[in-house]
């Protein structure tokens, strides 16, 4: 199913950004860290009820997008200065994930 | 084992107690409409750990300093995962209802005592066929369908001919064409549903919001706790209640596995049923086992769903 691997890069992605508002001490970075994980939740919960199309370049940038973003929340939970750049990277990839669910109606989801 | 072996011997005595012959078809119909009804509480579930995730991200986000953000457009926000609209819209929410209809159907023309009652039962069960032909062709993406209009002829004659005086043979007749034509549609339909709740990845939905409410909780009980002034008792409870809230979290995927499992069930307590109405057995020890099986499934079902709602 093709929307296999968005989903679990998703699920990664979203895994490692709680570990890191969990370590995250400056109230500010985590509050945006909360709207971050709320907004990929979002859009996990919407690819799980969609059949997504895997061929197009869209795709494979938003796959790309979740594996760097996975890896840089990785390394932003031993260096504090890259959670910035994590948070910012988690809204590039909501928008490139958007792009995939956006326009597949209801009536496609999980068909 | 033992369960299944007493589930079965139960529907056998009922069965056999009873005046109506057609009653095992009844308990089959009855257990399989059960199971699918179970397989929508998957969808259901999926909704209520979304809604449930948001909430709990939106009380843990806006405090301190961020609390004064909380306003009106941030409660527009929340919203549940798929509408009830939408929900309706889900081929494999649409093909489990027909499924259920289609049991439901041969539930109420094995249980009817007059006419009236078998133009209901004929009404469900032409439903169901066409609800099955639309979700199949909408599945598949072409115009083949699942049903084809002989096939449902074919059933209709028979309810047609049991006429408006309910004799048992008539009845036995016309369920055994139903069952007979649907047979391999059913196995087909059953197959759709497994693959679909098997790839959907709404296992995983759950369990990561629950992950994520429980993850916050516990975030909560570090504050709490660190407090001089938190007692031991209190405390106590509340790691119990989030060690129910972790059990709910890991059953998330047996719960989507449960309804896997049910599926399978029903189309094997089909297949079992049509070889033995092949044979006009209406009640066999054969078909008695199938339905202890399904009975046992759906109490599977009630301890995961009180295992699910603990620590709620």
């Amino acid at each position: 199913m093709s929307n296999t691997t968005i989903r679990t890069g998703l699920i990664d992605a979203i895994n490692q950004l709680m570990r890191l508002s969990d370590v995250c001490s400056d109230p500010n970075q985590s509050f945006e860290l909360g709207i971050k994980i709320r907004e990929l939740f979002q859009k996990l919960d919407r690819v799980i009820v969609t059949t997504l199309t895997d061929t197009t370049p869209e795709f494979e940038q938003a796959l790309v997008a979740l594996d760097q973003l996975t890896i840089q929340a990785t390394e932003a939970l031993d260096d504090a200065t890259k959670i910035a750049a994590t948070i910012n990277k988690a809204g590039e990839v909501v928008g490139k994930v958007e792009k995939l669910v956006v326009g597949v109606a209801g009536v496609l989801a999980i068909l | 084992m033992k369960k299944i072996i007493i589930g079965a011997l139960s529907v056998v005595i009922i069965s056999g107690c009873a005046s109506n012959p057609s009653n095992q078809v009844s308990a089959f119909a009855q257990s399989s409409h059960a199971i699918t009804e179970q397989v929508d509480a998957v969808l259901t579930e999926f909704n209520s750990a979304s809604l449930e995730r948001k909430f709990t991200s939106i009380a843990a986000n806006y405090k301190g300093d961020h609390a004064k953000k909380f306003n009106f457009d941030v409660l527009d926000a929340i919203n549940t995962a798929v509408t009830p609209a939408q929900q309706t819209q889900l081929a494999i929410y649409r093909a489990n209802q027909s499924l259920g209809q289609y049991a439901a159907a041969l539930a109420a023309l094995a249980n009817a005592d007059v006419q009236t009652d078998v133009d209901a039962a004929s009404t469900e069960l032409y439903g169901a066929l066409t609800s099955f032909n639309s979700q199949y062709q909408t599945i598949k993406g072409d115009d083949v369908e699942l049903f084809n209009q002989q096939e449902v002829a074919t059933i209709q004659a028979a309810i047609t001919a049991i006429g408006s005086e309910i004799v048992e043979q008539r009845r036995r007749k016309a369920i055994k064409s139903i069952i007979l034509a649907a047979k391999d549609n059913i196995n087909l339909v059953c197959d759709v549903i497994i693959s679909q709740l098997n790839s959907a990845g709404i296992a995983d939905g759950i369990a990561l919001s629950r992950k994520f409410i429980l993850a916050n909780q516990i975030k909560e009980y570090r504050v709490i706790s660190a407090k001089n002034s938190s007692k031991l008792i209190p405390r106590t409870k509340e790691v119990r209640r989030l060690w129910n809230l972790q059990q709910g979290m890991l059953n998330s995927t047996a719960l989507v596995e449960q309804s896997t499992k049910g599926i399978s069930e029903i189309k094997a307590a089909h297949a079992t049923l049509a070889d033995e109405v092949a044979n006009d057995e209406f009640s066999s020890i054969a078909i008695a086992n199938a339905i202890g099986r399904l009975q046992q499934i759906n109490n599977h079902f009630k301890d995961l769903e009180i295992s699910m709602t603990a620590g709620e």
